[in-house]
This record gives structure tokens, sequence and C-alpha cells, in this order.
């Protein structure tokens, strides 16, 4: 086990507020309700559409005072046990990190199997879908055509290519490229994969954490 | 020469006239000027101020000056139409009477800056919305709210398109990452392969 002193608790500098009220109510909070709320505070941060109808829905059986003690506690240890990658916090100093947050060893095991366990990987998956961006291609549609004459020329001739691309914020955007433009975009394409492969070959990422 | 392109109406016969007393020291610059300008729809070859002066140094009234550049910029405008070979179009302009010696003038005029123009012209479009440029930049994600010890990448495109109302410009920006790119570049591939298979 890493010596305490040499790392920081997994949770912050110090104990949170809700974290503190949490330890406070521990002594009267029956186990089932406890790993209740755990499950619960899962199933939200794994939802993508996470609301109030589901949350009220999931604790009916439970009373509010209790859920407004205990809940916002659990929340923060699971977002926070799942924020750092499993292989740098050790299952070991996540425990004896509890234990220094006065949470007693009998609520251990439901948050252990939150953070460690099996629905772990789909806490990663929802944390990389709800990140902060910019909207994705979601669909990329194009057509060529030639323009055969217009009102200034007889016989043009010349290929021009029409696109739609559909963003995955439900966008649709459709313009015109001439083959110069095209060219122009696809060159753009390539340089930028050609940075990210060579990004990725770089030492820095392959140091494994 | 199957078609006739200029068709002699009273109003383009006294433009020939006046094309032809012209004094011809001026002549080839006034069209290389209208020549430079002709694939251009908004703008004219020459301002108001510069229409004034060329009166004045043709020795011509205003109307007279008018008719002049609209049939100059007219008989350009067609030889682009047809696709005139510069000897075609010296014909053509024979055969409704032009002097040879102006008809040489324009038809040489037309030789430097006629496939130029053509191509110019050729690259004009009132679509809705066109591509005018691509700006990209390339982030190494490193934490997130909920996660530290992110190693993404992702790349961020601004899509510059130009709309048809003048003014308007929209900006598409997106987000792709590393397998986003990958399968958009596949995409633009087939796109590149149908284009060469058009010529």
């Amino acid at each position: 086990m890493t010596d305490p002193r040499e790392r920081s608790f997994f949770i912050g500098k110090s104990t949170p507020a809700e974290v503190r009220l949490l330890s406070k109510h521990l002594k009267t909070t029956k186990k089932e309700v406890f790993d209740k709320l755990v499950t619960v505070a899962c199933m939200m941060l794994t939802s993508g559409d996470a609301n109030h109808e589901m949350f009220s829905e999931a604790t009916k059986s439970i009373e509010a005072e209790q859920i407004k003690h205990l809940y916002p506690g659990i929340l923060t240890i699971v977002r926070r046990g799942a924020c750092v990658p499993m292989n740098l916090l050790k299952e070991k100093d996540f425990l004896y990190d509890l234990s220094e947050m006065k949470i007693p060893e009998k609520f251990h095991g439901s948050l252990v199997s939150a953070v460690f366990g099996e629905s772990r990987s789909s806490l990663d998956e929802a944390a990389y879908l709800g990140r902060p961006r910019l909207p994705s291609i979601e669909e990329f549609r194009w057509r060529v055509d030639v323009g055969i004459s217009t009102t200034s020329l007889k016989r043009a001739l010349e290929p021009t290519i029409l696109c739609n691309i559909k963003t995955d914020q439900n966008e649709s955007h459709t313009f015109e490229m001439s083959k110069e433009k095209f060219h122009e975009l696809r060159y753009a394409v390539a340089e930028v994969l050609n940075h990210i492969q060579q990004l990725e070959k770089r030492s820095v990422l392959k140091i494994e954490t | 020469m199957a078609e006739q392109i200029f068709t002699e109406t009273s109003r383009f016969k006294t433009a020939v006239q006046l094309i032809n007393e012209l004094e011809s020291n001026r002549f080839p610059k006034l069209l290389s000027r209208i020549a430079e300008k002709l694939h251009l729809r908004e703008e004219h070859a020459f301002s108001e101020e510069e229409q004034i002066k060329l009166q004045l140094a043709l020795g011509i009234g205003s109307e007279d000056r008018s008719l002049l550049l609209e049939t100059i910029e007219f008989i350009l405008l067609q030889a682009a139409y047809y696709g005139l070979k510069p000897a075609t179009l010296h014909q053509h302009l024979l055969s409704v009477n032009l002097s040879v010696e102006k008809s040489e003038i324009i038809s040489q005029t037309w030789a430097s800056y006629g496939k130029a123009t053509v191509e110019k012209m050729k690259k004009h479009s009132f679509t809705h919305s066109q591509l005018e440029s691509v700006s990209w930049h390339l982030n190494l994600q490193l934490a997130q709210d909920n996660k530290t010890q992110v190693k993404e990448s992702n790349a961020i495109f601004h899509l510059n398109l130009k709309k048809s109302e003048i003014g308007k410009a929209e900006k598409l920006s997106l987000e792709l990452t590393h397998k986003e790119l990958l399968h958009f570049y596949n995409k633009l591939e087939i796109l590149q392969d149908q284009l060469d298979s058009l010529s």
C-alpha cells in the first residue's frame, strides 16, 4: 500500500462537506438502503439523459430525509473514485481513504464494486460520451455534378461537388465545393490524420500510467 | 461559320461605327481593362469617375461612352459564351463591318485574356452555400471534469462557407476523433475516385 503521506486522497485535498454529512448519518443507516443508493448513483452516472423522474422512481422506497443526508456523499465518492483511471487508484488505497473519511467497513463493499467492479466500464463509457465537445459528423452525403452550360458559357463542363453534412446535434448543412476546394479539404484531413498518427507514436503517450 | 453571333441591330451598327472611328492608340488599353474585369459579375471595368475621364479622353459624349463600353463588353461576353477562338472571333467581327484594324485588336486581346476569363467563369456558382476555406487545429485532451489522465486526440475543423447573400458567411465547426477522421477520410477518398473517373 502506498504510504498515505505520499499521495493525496482520491476524493481531493480535504473531505468534502457532503461526505462529512454522509458519515454523520451512517450509524443509523441500514446496509440495504446504502447499497440501493450506490446503485442509483451508478445508474444516474451511466445514463445519458438522467432526469428527476428516473431518480424519484428509483428512490421511491427511501425516505426523503435519508436521501438528502446520504445520496450527495455517495454520489461524490463514486464520481471521484471513477474519475482516476483504474490502474492509478489501488483498491487498498481507496479503502484506506474511505476509513479516513469515517465510512464504516460494512458500507465499503458496494462502493468498491461500483468503482472497481463490472459496472466501472459503463461509468467510463458514459464519461467519455458525455464529454463537452463540438458537433461531430453523423452523416456525410455527396454528389458530383457536371455543369454543362451556364448563362455565361455555352459549354462549361465543370465538375462541382454538392455535400450534405448532418451533425450529431441534428443540424443539416448543405454546401457546394469546387474541385479545388475539395482538394483543400481532403489535404487538410490527410494532414491532420498524419499529425495524429505521429502524435500517438510519441513516447509521452506510450507511458502506461 | 454556322451561327450569327452578332446581330446587326441599329444600336449595334451605331456602336460599330463608334468603334471604327476611335483612335487606335488608346484602344488596346481600353480593351485589356474590360477583358480583365469581364468575369466579375458585380464590378464594372471602370468606376464612375474613370468613365467620365474616358469620355473626355476619347472626345465622345456620355451616351456614346456607355454604348461603346457596353458593346465591347458584349462582344467579349459573346466570345466567352461561344468559346470562340481568336481567329473565329476576328471573322465574326469582320462580318458585322468592324474595321480590320479594330477587329484585329479585339481578337488579339481575346487571345491574351480569353482562356483565363473562361476558366474563371467556369468557377462561378450561385449556390446557396459554398465552401470557401478550411481551417483546423489538433488537440490532445488531457482531462475532463469526471475523468483524469485522458489522452484523447481530437481535431477541430472550421469549414468556412460563403453564402449567396452578400455579407453572410457561415462557419461550420466540427470536432472529430481519430476514428471519425479516418471514417471521413475514407469517404473523401471514394469521392476522389469518382472525380478521377470523370477525367
